[in-house]
């Protein structure tokens, strides 16, 4: 199709300015790269990323075993791990629906002295699986227990977060 | 094949050709819709971690994918008729702006509501969300824009800028979930990948996206023919068609 | 093909929640319904103010034409 220069001329413009804003604004998103971030991982906290007197989130997975529930106050304790490294975390409100072990948590707080997390806030996240309890149930008695699976799923996709965040900081 | 490329950009062939096509697009999204529910609210599988809350998806995802869409439509219908100065190209532009506005709106409120079970939050600044929001006010801007001129044609063009701009927003969303941290979870459903989800759930979400997908084409083109009626009211076919004779 | 809800109480009730699933749907079908009622009828109202429109138009017209019908009168007595 032959085109008009003029009308050339409004599309090369309107291509080049798609790129300038795209590169500006990937620039940008680059830079603010931490700031983006919801939360750091554990093994950024142990490596000594986390904020000093400050408040801050911190995501992982719930450790299998690990939570310990109060018989008489709501407070709760528990390990969140990205399978590197883990954090203990202490709650002392109610627990949102969702949370249970082996699943995605986001914690805001701060560190106290003994390296303990002291969360105001715990939100459960959930993963992108969406599956009828009993698919799950064959699923584990076929001996493809799906915890491991989600785990090394996870796994996988922190270590590419962790990759990101270091690559971030060089 | 440009005959009809030239036909569909003539306000008049639009306007006649839609009247006719219009009932069959009513009745396929009402269609579409009752299945959907049908599947979506009862005879769909809960979710093993959700429980019934998952129902929520169902409304939510499509609103979702249909505010991004229909952005999508609005830029490049936009460019088009910046490019080529085609009227029609313009109308089908500014009028998604709408329809976008309430798909990203329904995403967000639906999404609230159900964040609130499952996450313990309805609202949080992650980068999808927040991404996400800024869509929402990209749609106020555009038609916020477009009403602030009284020459339809420098509004079309300003407008049809402000679109483009904000086309870098678009693969923003997509993969804010890979790029960072967020509460919200990556997508399930991903061109390369077997979806992340039983089929009786996906059939549902499916059937959804058709419907929401076919009250997008609906609602366009009733918008689309209201725009015709007034920036063509000075041609004898509407004045024609409006009055019912010739004078 | 199965129904999951044994009763229509249980269909409601949605598992204890309820409330977040209904009020996630009337969000939607209210949207939804009223922007489609609502660009339906967009049509209708404009056909309505361009009838006004016409009119006036045409009111427009057959004064300037009765206008220059008398002067070509006056033309034509003298």
């Amino acid at each position: 199709m032959a085109m008009k220069p003029h009308r050339k001329k409004r599309l090369t413009a309107i291509l080049l300015s798609i790129v300038g804003i795209g590169t500006v604004v990937g620039l940008v998103l680059y830079a603010s790269d931490q700031k983006m971030n919801l939360f750091i991982t554990p093994s950024e906290v142990n490596a000594g990323h986390a904020p000093k007197d400050r408040i801050f989130r911190i995501g992982g997975l719930v450790k299998e075993g690990s939570v310990k529930k109060s018989s008489t106050t709501l407070l709760t304790e528990f390990i969140v791990t990205d399978m590197v490294a883990d954090v203990y975390i202490t709650y002392d409100k109610l627990m949102p629906d969702l949370f249970r072990e082996g699943q995605g948590v986001v914690a805001m707080g701060r560190l106290n002295d003994k390296g303990v997390f002291v969360a105001t806030d715990v939100l459960a996240k959930h993963d992108e699986e969406y599956r009828a309890p009993e698919v799950i149930d064959a699923l584990e008695r076929a001996g493809h227990p799906q915890e491991a699976k989600q785990q090394a799923e996870q796994l996988n996709s922190v270590d590419n977060q962790n990759e990101s965040a270091t690559n971030g900081n060089n | 094949m440009w005959t009809w490329f030239y036909q569909l950009a003539s306000p008049k062939w639009f306007y006649q050709f839609s009247t006719r096509l219009l009932p069959w697009f009513r009745w396929i999204t009402g269609l579409l819709f009752l299945l959907g529910l049908a599947l979506g609210l009862l005879f769909s599988q809960v979710d093993y971690q959700q429980g019934n809350t998952v129902r929520i998806l169902y409304i939510h995802v499509p609103a979702a994918f249909m505010g991004m869409f229909a952005y999508v439509v609005m830029a490049i219908t936009g460019a088009i008729g910046f490019v080529w100065r085609i009227k029609m190209a313009h109308i089908v532009s500014v009028s998604c702006a709408s329809v976008g506005a309430l798909f990203t709106l329904l995403a967000l409120i639906t999404g609230a509501v159900w964040g609130k079970p499952t996450w313990g939050t309805y609202w949080i600044w992650d980068a999808r969300l927040t991404s996400f929001l800024i869509l929402f006010f990209l749609y106020l801007g555009f038609m916020a824009l477009h009403n602030a001129f009284d020459d339809k044609k420098t509004a079309d063009r300003a407008a049809a800028v402000l679109a483009i701009v904000g086309l870098v927003n678009i693969p923003i969303i997509h993969f804010s979930v890979e790029w960072w941290n967020t509460l919200h979870q990556g997508a399930t459903i991903s061109k390369f990948e077997k979806p992340s989800m039983d089929a009786d759930m996906l059939a549902a979400l499916l059937v959804m996206l058709a419907a929401y997908q076919f009250y997008f084409l609906t609602a366009l083109m009733q918008r689309v023919r209201a725009e015709i009626l007034v920036r063509e009211k000075l041609s004898g076919w509407v004045q024609k068609l409006v009055t019912g004779n010739n004078s | 093909m199965t129904l999951y809800f044994q009763t229509f109480q249980d269909f409601i009730d949605m598992g204890g929640h309820g409330f977040f699933v209904w009020t996630s749907y009337a969000f939607c079908f209210v949207g939804l319904l009223g922007y489609f009622i609502y660009s339906n009828n967009l049509s209708q109202s404009n056909k309505k103010e361009l009838v006004k429109f016409y009119r006036k138009l045409t009111d427009r017209e057959q004064r300037l034409a009765k206008h220059n019908h008398t002067n070509d009168s006056s033309e034509v007595n003298e």
